[in-house]
């Protein structure tokens, strides 16, 4: 016993010291890549957890794009640094969600009624974007956004003009997001979204407020997407309502679905895999969607609970084809 | 004010074709509870086997047309039994599998047809002017093939065999299959005449609007807002809403701008799933 929890630390120790000095070995084309993993990651396990409570974001790219604008704007007009403006990315995008899944879930709306919803906002969320020039900057959207810096006195400043800095960064937020995340799940929080997934009026007769569940979980999703979307702003240096089309809320619930949601670990594979296969592949970017519906497609069909879903798929195989020999 | 009557009109033509598509969309939702969000594929499907069979296999448009309705519905019924079935209609699931048929429907239009936009050559000339109205002869063809297909599956779902047993599975599925429905088959049916009446909505667009891998995106917001607003499952609902949005998207578009006018479907959809969920006509 004692054995296997050392083993246990001694390999996430590895995963830490691998993944703190693999970026020194690539050059900037694949530390931007990494940087882009890291990112799909924290979006695919902040879209799983309200899936926890069985109800579906299809607009989560809407409150990616709330934290985008939000540390976008907070940092050109206000001038407020990074390290204010993405926690209040995250706090605006949260409010956001906990508003309209309060006012949605106490109404009832939910299941396929949730998902109409949700992509309405997120339709509604862009053309608003689009339309409202005088905060947004309409379709150019706003340019010239800050890069992050620490400034400690004493110190020399460090700023964010190497990919590298930015590396560190999006891993610092993987981190907090899978902190966040486990500690969540394996919390009676954790318990009574399971509860309020399986079935929505048993929960309530054992005393359980399934509406405040729910809107915890969107809001605590939601919070991360923001986080997401800030640190997409202030990577790329500009924010564009272009960018948050329903395909990108597509790609990250396929993330989340191919690795499958059953467990922490789900999210993460499948935003790995999935961000390095068009890479790998080398395909031209127009059928790159189509493949993705293929993967989609097979993954639901043939493994309904996503590749962490495999390993039990194949002991039961191998029971199944063994065991009573 | 002497424009009234033409944009009225001109809402009227985009409202029968929303029709068609809401219909499909609510048919396959009050019967087999799945929302298809593929359906606009379809819809862009039908534009694009229409002009694939009218303009490079050289048939005439309306030996095309069926023919693009038929392809549509297989695909239809397809879907619904492999890929459907398969995963038992869960939300979750049936959710997944629509959007990456999505994908792969728009992808594989881009194959075969490239980026650039379709035309398919007026099969029907003139046009037809009045003093405070002109509307061209293929409009008015569009909007009678529009209203006999929603005639038509009126009469199919209230007046006929299928229909009933499509009904006996809205109110309760496991007593119409005790009943001996066969309730597959109907799934299967609905289904494809859902799908089938999207092709036939997109072919008929076809003649109209120029033909795009992703011209079918619009029509499913649009359908889902219909059935928001005439409530999930309601076909007189999904009817009198089409109208409806037709005619605000036409006013829209000519005194503001067509993006306020998607705005306005999107705050729709919001506020009537917050203040009637089940719509203007919907049941409970």
């Amino acid at each position: 016993m004692k054995n296997r929890r050392w083993i246990g630390i001694s390999v996430y120790l590895l995963l830490a010291l691998l993944l703190l000095f693999i970026p020194l070995l690539f050059n900037d084309r694949y530390i931007h890549l990494m940087i882009i993993i890291a990112l799909n990651i924290v979006l695919a396990l902040s879209i799983r957890l309200v899936f926890l409570a069985g109800e579906l974001n299809v607009g989560h790219v809407a409150f990616m794009g709330i934290g985008a604008y939000t540390s976008a704007l907070l940092a050109t007009r206000l001038g407020w640094s990074f390290w204010i403006s993405l926690p209040a990315a995250a706090i605006v995008a949260a409010l956001v969600a906990a508003v309209i899944g309060f006012f949605a879930l106490r109404a009832k709306i939910k299941g396929w009624y949730f998902a109409i919803l949700t992509l309405a906002f997120a339709e509604a969320f862009r053309l608003i974007a689009t339309l409202w020039k005088g905060l947004t900057g309409g379709a150019t959207g706003v340019l010239d956004i800050p890069g992050p810096a620490i400034r400690i006195p004493g110190l020399p400043v460090v700023d964010f003009s190497s990919r590298l800095n930015y590396y560190y960064l999006a891993l610092v937020l993987v981190f907090i997001t899978w902190l966040v995340m486990s500690r969540l799940e394996h919390s009676r929080f954790g318990l009574s979204l399971t509860a309020v997934r399986k079935s929505d009026i048993l929960s309530e007769s054992v005393a359980i407020n399934t509406v405040k569940y729910k809107v915890i979980a969107f809001a605590i999703g939601c919070a991360f997407a923001g986080v997401a979307g800030s640190f997409f702003a202030h990577y790329y240096y500009y924010v564009s309502p272009y960018e948050y089309t329903l395909h990108q809320t597509l790609y990250i619930l396929l993330y989340a679905l191919f690795g499958g949601i059953g467990s922490l670990w789900g999210p993460v594979l499948g935003a790995t895999i999935l961000t390095l296969l068009p890479e790998f592949l080398r395909i031209a970017r127009e059928y790159e969607p189509a493949i993705f519906g293929a993967i989609l497609i097979v993954t639901i069909w043939l493994l309904p609970e996503g590749l962490v879903g495999l390993r039990r798929y194949i002991t039961s195989l191998r029971t199944k084809l063994l065991g009573r020999a | 004010m002497e424009l009234l009557p033409q944009i009225i009109v001109n809402g009227l033509v985009s409202g029968v074709v929303y029709i068609l598509i809401a219909l499909g969309i609510t048919l396959a939702f009050s019967i087999l509870r799945v929302i298809n969000f593929a359906h606009g594929e379809f819809y862009m499907m039908g534009a694009y086997l229409a002009y694939y069979l009218s303009e490079e296999v050289g048939l005439n448009y309306w030996a095309a047309f069926p023919l693009a309705i038929l392809a549509g519905a297989l695909l239809g019924a397809f879907v619904d039994q492999v890929l459907l079935r398969r995963v038992g209609r869960e939300l979750l699931r049936t959710l997944i599998l629509t959007l990456g048929l999505m994908l792969i429907l728009q992808s594989g239009a881009i194959f075969f047809f490239g980026n650039q936009e379709k035309a398919i050559p007026s099969p029907i000339a003139g046009v037809l002017r009045s003093t405070y109205l002109t509307i061209t002869n293929e409009k008015l063809v569009v909007v009678l093939i529009c209203l006999a297909l929603i005639v038509g599956l009126i009469i199919l779902v209230r007046w006929t065999k299928m229909g009933r047993a499509m009904r006996a599975i809205t109110q309760d599925r496991e007593a119409a299959l005790i009943q001996g429905v066969n309730v597959e088959g109907i799934f299967a049916g609905a289904f494809a005449i859902g799908c089938g009446l999207a092709a036939a909505a997109g072919s008929l667009m076809g003649i109209l609007v120029p033909i795009g891998p992703y011209m079918g995106s619009v029509p499913l917001l649009k359908g889902l807002t219909i059935i928001i607003l005439g409530g999930m499952g309601s076909l007189p609902g999904a009817v009198i809403g089409g109208l409806m949005l037709g005619e605000i998207e036409s006013f829209m578009t000519f005194y503001a701008n067509p993006l306020a006018s998607q705005l306005v479907f999107f705050v729709l959809i919001i506020l009537m799933l917050f203040v009637r969920p089940r719509g203007l006509f919907g049941e409970e």
